[in-house]
């Protein structure tokens, strides 16, 4: 019986040994899945990485702008290879660095720095800033309309430069509308579109 | 050889792979096993919690905010409460989508050149996303 025991161990114990051996196709899976978790997390970081800074210009150096995002004050460098463009009235005209000023809406696309947050910008496009407006009509003077946000915020737009007849637009009436600022010493904004959601 | 020995012999061996199998296997699967119940566990969860969390009550999985794009469209998705009316609203185009049973919904948005800005609404929740379309000469 003794004999049986140790032959039993024996064995047991050259085939854990060679175990290994069996299990060797299981390692470039392991390796595998790592890889796979890697470029995972590297396309996510790229991902959700920021590419774009929108903002007003707070000021302008000699080859580099400072703008005022919602994420605070960035620098935005240009270069040899940076392309500027206005649009105004649905249409992109080229321009150049020196043509923005302190107080222009801008779009720089660009590379960022993760360390500092400066951006190396490929392109520019100097754009009036829109604002999206989208609630329930409060009230109506004129062509003036009070809107209360989804956010509990009141906006007053002016709708009269519209194309189309804001007429029919009533209180209670759930909307959206893109607008702009016309005026930096008024609280009312211009409107450029409208659409009525309740209709 | 005499019987005694041939019948250890056979018996080492059967007892010696069937430990060293198992163990391969158990090694190479159980992990396996283990994350498949992990999600078992969590998809019935994430059905049912969103009216519960209000976090969850919209989302935006589609554009990134602050992304740009060479396309003159955009896909808008995320998830909300299934069947609701969401309302996507962006500088030259707008979208009225239903969610699905499950919540999804999903728009084609047109963008113009530069900054857009797309108002995703639901349940009085808006969420915005900034897009710039890049300009190709």
């Amino acid at each position: 019986m003794k004999k049986l025991i140790k032959v039993i161990i024996f064995i047991t114990v050259i085939a854990f040994i060679t175990r290994p051996a069996l299990a060797v196709d299981a390692t470039p899976s392991g390796n595998s899945d790592i890889l796979d978790q890697l470029a995972s997390k590297a396309a996510q970081l790229t991902q959700g990485f920021r590419r774009v800074y929108t903002g007003e210009i707070k000021s302008v150096g000699t080859t580099s702008y400072t703008v005022t995002t919602n994420s605070g004050d960035k620098l935005v460098t240009t270069n040899d290879a940076t392309s500027f463009f206005r649009y105004r009235a649905n249409k992109h005209t080229e321009i150049n660095f020196s043509a923005l000023k302190n107080g222009d809406d801008l779009a720089a696309i660009g590379t960022i720095d993760p360390q500092t947050g400066e951006m190396t910008a490929k392109q520019i496009i100097a754009k009036v800033h829109r604002y999206n407006i989208v609630g329930l009509v409060q009230s109506r003077t004129d062509m003036v309309f009070t809107i209360k946000e989804t956010s509990g915020k009141i906006s007053k737009v002016d709708l009269s430069g519209l194309t189309t007849n804001p007429a029919s637009i009533k209180n209670g009436d759930f909307i959206g509308v893109i607008a702009y600022v016309s005026d930096p010493n008024s609280d009312t904004l211009t409107s450029l579109r409208v659409v009525d959601f309740t209709k | 050889m005499d019987k005694e020995k041939i019948i250890t012999v056979v018996i080492g061996l059967a007892v010696g792979v069937t430990a060293a199998g198992g163990y391969f296997l158990a090694t190479k699967y159980l992990p396996d096993l283990a994350s498949k119940q992990k999600i078992i566990n969590v998809t019935p969860a994430q059905q049912v919690l969103p009216a519960a969390s209000p976090s969850a009550a919209l989302t935006v999985t589609n554009p990134d905010d602050y992304s740009s794009t060479t396309n003159d469209s955009v896909t808008v998705a995320g998830q909300t409460a299934p069947g609701a009316k969401v309302i996507i609203f962006a500088n030259i185009d707008d979208r009225v989508a239903s969610a699905d049973a499950q919540g999804n919904f999903s728009a084609d948005i047109k963008l113009e050149e530069g900054e857009n800005i797309i108002s995703v609404t639901t349940n009085n929740t808006t969420v915005n996303r900034d897009v710039t379309l890049e300009i190709i000469p």
